[in-house]
């Protein structure tokens, strides 16, 4: 497998979306990944929308890995994983807190069978202090780390992002690049460690700009509709074919070429707009001036001055333009990911590009359970041995623990 | 320990994307020297100011020095060359043409220094009608289809208030390097690694390519978000709540119908399953919003959430920051560091996402000020006081 990662294993517990992306990710660059699921299967496997009946989630989630079936509440099946683990370099697991730890996989058990492990737990609020071990999801992260509280038109409500799993991603990069700090340090250590990422971590560092905003002025930000708070003019104005241009002067030499380029050259001298500082000041009395100026026009017309001098400007494009948008094409910001059971399927593609060590297409995922005979006889089990029933006697005690 | 301990990165970024991941670096450890045009970052006129300290500039550059050099003119190549000489990460974002023109373009550094791993964030990409065009927060996030995600089909459309565009990239570019960084221990090799804020939302952004692809059915909210309505969540007395019954014991799902009052739904088909289809992200959530609402109106947000919970579900208000910030949980995990400011005093900071078992807390060194470090790294880099005051004198350093 190409990519940076190339030789590196990796046990893969995650399942939904925080550590199955995770797992996706890691398998991008190059890991081997096994994905071990139970005997339900992911249960990201029955979110709608479906596609040839699995959860489309599933399919993307689950690129590039390898998919194993183990019921790890079977001490047999729970031994196979240990011998496994003994051949691996990284672990996830999102389960709730404890929930690992039940089943036979909790870090100070993995780590004796293998001390280089990379162990990598994500999960809601953590274990720790008053939410330690609640339950939760994108939409409650979204609404407990005041993402929610961000979005709406000015002096309107706070409202939801839509679209599910947004802050889900954000999580995955940090477990990535906390594993990737962990492979790292265990370069210079020789051995693994355990590493936590909460999803209230990840959704706050999202809005570090935001938070320290808050942190430093005490003022809780509210909903700006279009608006940037740090940077003005930096918002959608309506153009005169009824379409929105977004536009972003994010410094000085922008602003400067701005004005001359929307027939407006005498408000770069005006005092009340000179730096930014200033103009976020008086942003109203800025979009005032601006929009009254960009609604004299089609978009087309501002899209072609602003491009010409360089100042940033946008359509608010929807999914369905950007499938066939020959820049998202040619970036293979898009891609169709070909699968042996669920037909072809879109995704996005990957944020990297690697010189020395390119990344290898993103491989659709396969059915639960796939790789379970050919994962297992790699590594030395015989996956024939889960299929003999127990024999009584010697046996017997495992037997009745396990139905207890 | 900190693992990046001793690598040395040259960071030729400004703004958000890439300051925020040349902070992760420095945050882990590695040495960060931050190359500003004479004028500054321009994150450091960011608003808000306090004290003329930007709150942004103060968010994302901690534990780095500035050399503050003319980009513009053609004296500083041989400062920047003596820099790039012994950095053997280097992070840009001022694009190919820039880079080449000051001699800092990968071609050039990694024919000295093979082992060179040098990241370059652009907004939009290299390739493509639109390779090499100036982007935005908001710019990429209409581009990307964000947008409409929020707000109401036809009204005017709005953003999300974070700046995702630019906060995922700088993560994402924190990792990329991080992957060939630990490709390079292994082979003695760097590389180029390349990243857009446009590619790396639309890899957030998969599921919404996955589920128009061609799905069995038109359901799910990742098909249905354009067309329904905004999502203020459930309103109570005093805050609005999200919820869950996370599809618990129809048992304990009728309990909570009744003790709100909405005994006559108790058998009714929607409210089966744990009424999984109208509670969460279920189907029917917006058509029976108003059935919970009418039985809230009278109670506060602690009491709805409190019968909740009783009913084994999961619920939390719609928190502004200062609720945020005030909870507890937020000391328990640590998420919040106090850093010495020189002229800001103590000041609050929000700490990592992660927690190891074997790598200590990043340092909390205060963001320099601007060029605060020019005239001792020009030392380091083996000028003469001279040759410094010659820099000066011609505007060359600040």
């Amino acid at each position: 497998m190409g990519g940076p990662l190339s030789g590196i294993r990796v046990f893969d517990l995650g399942h939904a979306a925080v550590g199955a992306w995770a797992g996706m990710l890691l398998g991008a660059l190059g890991a081997d990944v096994i994905k071990v699921e139970g005997p339900q299967g992911d249960v990201s496997l029955k979110n709608t929308p479906r596609q040839r009946g699995v959860g489309t989630i599933y399919i993307t989630n689950n690129a590039n890995k390898r998919a194993i079936t183990l019921d790890l509440h079977d001490l047999r099946q729970r031994n196979a994983a240990y011998q496994l683990i003994k051949h691996c370099d990284v672990l996830i697991e999102n389960f709730s807190p404890g929930a690992v730890e039940r089943l036979g996989l909790g870090y100070e058990k993995v780590a004796r069978i293998n001390p280089r492990i990379v162990y990598c737990s994500a999960n809601a609020f953590s274990s720790k202090g008053p939410m330690g071990g609640f339950r939760a999801y994108d939409p409650i992260v979204q609404a407990f780390s005041g993402f929610v509280s961000l979005n709406g038109t000015e002096g309107g409500r706070p409202e939801f992002f839509r679209q599910v799993g947004h802050i889900d991603k954000t999580v995955s990069s940090y477990v990535l690049s906390g594993i990737l700090r962990g492979l790292i340090a265990r370069e210079l250590t020789g051995v693994g460690q355990k590493i936590e990422v909460t999803m209230l971590g990840g959704a706050l560092s999202l809005q570090v700009t935001r938070v320290s905003e808050y942190l430093l002025t005490g003022v809780c930000p509210a909903p700006m509709a279009s608006a940037s708070p740090s940077t003005a003019p930096h918002e959608a104005f309506y153009c005169e074919d009824s379409k929105y241009i977004a536009v972003g002067v994010i410094n000085e030499s922008q602003w400067a070429c701005l004005c001359p380029a929307i027939g407006l050259p005498e408000l770069a001298s005006d005092a009340r707009f000179a730096t930014n500082p200033e103009r976020v000041k008086n942003r109203a009395a800025l979009q005032k001036i601006l929009a009254d100026r960009f609604k004299t026009r089609p978009l087309r017309w501002w899209e072609i001055q602003l491009t010409k001098v360089g100042v940033p400007n946008g359509r608010f494009l929807d999914i369905d333009d950007l499938i066939y948008h020959s820049h998202a094409l040619e970036n293979e910001a898009i891609v169709t990911l070909e699968t042996r059971h669920y037909g072809r399927i879109l995704s996005g593609g990957l944020p990297w590009r690697f010189d020395h060590t390119p990344l290898d297409p993103i491989r659709g995922a396969c059915k639960p359970g796939e790789f379970t005979g050919e994962v297992l006889r790699q590594f030395g089990v015989d996956p024939q041995t889960f299929k003999r029933r127990a024999v009584k006697g010697a046996n017997s005690v495992i037997d009745s623990r396990r139905s207890a | 320990m900190l693992e990046l301990e001793g690598i040395e990165v040259l960071d030729l970024t400004q703004g958000m994307a890439g300051p925020y991941c040349t902070m992760l670096l420095a945050d882990a450890g590695a040495h960060v020297t931050k190359v500003e045009p004479l004028d500054g970052d321009y994150a450091r006129r960011m608003a808000p100011l306090v004290e003329g300290e930007s709150a942004v500039f103060l968010g994302l550059n901690r534990n780095k020095r500035s050399i503050a050099i003319d980009l513009q003119g053609s004296k500083s190549g041989a400062i920047l060359g003596r820099l790039a000489r012994r950095a053997t990460v280097v992070v840009e974002d001022l694009g190919q043409d820039v880079t080449t023109r000051l001699g800092l373009n990968y071609e050039t550094l990694s024919k000295d220094q093979p082992i060179i791993v040098y990241c370059s964030i652009s907004d939009f990409g290299d390739r493509g009608p639109l390779a090499g065009a100036p982007g935005s927060e908001l710019v990429l996030q209409a581009f990307t289809g964000c947008w409409a995600g929020l707000g109401a089909v036809h009204d005017e459309p709005i953003r999300l208030g974070a700046d995702i565009a630019e906060i995922n990239t700088g993560g994402m570019a924190f990792a990329g390097i991080l992957a060939a960084i630990y490709h390079r221990l292994a082979s003695g090799q760097g590389q180029r690694v390349d990243i857009s804020k446009f590619a790396t939302i639309m890899h957030l952004r998969s599921s919404m390519f996955a589920a128009i692809t061609d799905p069995d059915e038109w359901t799910g909210r990742n098909l249905s978000f354009q067309l329904a309505p905004r999502d203020f969540g459930w309103q109570t007395k005093d805050k609005a709540i999200f919820f869950s019954l996370w599809r618990g014991a129809q048992e304990d799902t009728d309990q909570l119908l009744i003790a709100l009052g909405l005994e006559k739904w108790v058998s009714h088909p929607r409210f089966e399953g744990g009424a999984r289809d109208v509670v969460g992200l279920g189907q029917h959530v917006g058509e029976f919003r108003h059935v919970w609402e009418e039985a809230f109106e009278d109670k506060t947000s602690e009491e709805v959430i409190s019968l909740i919970q009783q009913a084994g579900g999961g619920a939390t208000r719609l928190n502004n920051y200062e609720e945020v910030f005030a909870h507890p949980q937020i000391g328990a995990l640590n998420l919040v560091r106090e850093m010495e400011h020189p002229e800001l005093g103590r000041v609050k900071v929000l700490g990592s996402p992660w927690e190891f078992s074997n790598i200590e807390e990043s340092p909390l060194e205060p963001p320099p000020r601007l060029g605060q470090d020019t005239e001792r790294i020009l030392q380091e880099l083996r000028y003469s006081r001279p040759e410094i005051e010659a820099f000066r004198n011609e505007a060359v350093i600040r």
